[in-house]
């Protein structure tokens, strides 16, 4: 068994044993939030959203608004953003929003403009491709709380083998 | 894992499961940590090295102390006019001056007959405000409590917000 300084705490309690590239950017205050639909097919009940965002489809990056692509532009210019984490709601019931906004990014601020996906979805192998194929470099899954138990059986076991 | 959070939305649902704060100053669940800690430890703290099992937990405070708080002061690094003041936190402190519109043209004579360096302030005609230094407001609203030169219903305020146009006002004090 590890000793626990082996991992690491920091000032706000938070440790790990490892950190994504996504989570080291965020670490620099360098990861703008894109939130591209309020929409959710599930309904959790420690959903945090706001009340202006939940079941809302409405885009912010940050807390900036959304209306057309120079918005979110003008959002990671102001930041100097390095990085993008897409979350909602659910990102993947707009996959096509998804797509568009990755390439936009990656376009306009180059390949190594980091980009990572929140989803409760398990995508098909295809859904996978695709993102990867638009340039998505991290995904994270969050399960719905009544599959922990038999992850091993359920489709997200596909989903992160292939991711 | 991120840590359990309340919210507005989510709190009645939150309570009628049993879950509570962990102190009146956060929005952070008591046992939520601690609950990834478990984990943690069930995975025997997993050999990361070997890349079999990687974990990271995610505090609430984490995402208000780093993530945000160096996301703000990012920006604010980029943003900032000269006058503004960043504060730890990464929001900005300036004085936001109300000129009746009549007044506006002759109140930035005003300023530059009082040698104001065209930099230190900015108007903004669109919705007759001018902003400035904290400093310059505080002194600007001393001049008027002595001298109270007629520029019809002034108003200056001292504004902390998020630093970008039309960000999140975090406090305002009316001081004239």
């Amino acid at each position: 068994m590890k000793e626990l300084d082996t991992i690491r705490p920091d000032e706000s309690r938070s440790y790990s044993t490892f950190l994504t590239d996504g989570c080291l950017c965020c670490q620099k205050g360098a990861k703008m939030v894109l939130f591209v639909t309020g929409l959710c097919d599930r309904d959790c009940f420690f959903c945090p959203l706001s009340e202006e965002r939940k079941n809302r489809d409405v885009i912010f990056a940050n807390e900036r608004a959304v209306l057309t692509d120079a918005d979110v532009l003008e959002e990671a210019r102001a930041m100097s953003a390095e990085g993008t984490g897409i979350t909602g709601g659910e990102p993947l019931l707009e996959l096509e929003k998804v797509i568009h906004y990755i390439r936009l990014l990656k376009e306009e601020f180059g390949e190594n403009h980091h980009i990572h996906l929140y989803t409760s979805t398990a995508p098909s192998d295809e859904y996978l491709q695709v993102l990867a194929a638009a340039g998505l470099d991290e995904i994270r899954f969050h399960p719905p709380f009544e599959l922990w138990d038999k992850l091993d059986d359920s489709d997200f076991d596909v989903s992160l083998k292939s991711a | 894992m991120n840590e359990l959070e309340f919210s507005e939305t989510n709190a009645e649902e939150m309570k009628k499961r049993g879950y509570v704060l962990i102190d009146d100053e956060s929005n952070t669940v008591l046992g939520s940590a601690e609950t990834a800690r478990k984990a943690f430890d069930a995975f025997d703290l997993c050999d990361s090295e070997n890349g079999e099992c990687k974990m990271n937990f995610c505090s609430s405070r984490y995402k208000d102390a780093v993530q945000l708080r160096l996301r703000l002061l990012r920006t604010a690094r980029q943003n900032a006019r000269d006058f503004d003041e960043i504060t730890e936190d990464g929001t900005i402190i300036f004085g936001r001056i109300k000129v009746p519109a009549e007044f506006l043209e002759s109140f930035d004579v005003f300023l530059k007959e009082n040698e104001l360096p065209e930099e230190s302030y900015a108007v903004d005609a669109d919705r007759n405000t001018i902003e400035t230094a904290c400093g310059i407001a505080e002194e600007l609203a001393t001049i008027f409590e002595e001298e109270n030169p007629n520029f019809g219903q002034i108003q200056i305020w001292i504004i902390e917000q998020y630093p970008f146009t039309g960000g999140f006002v975090v406090g305002s004090e009316r001081i004239y």
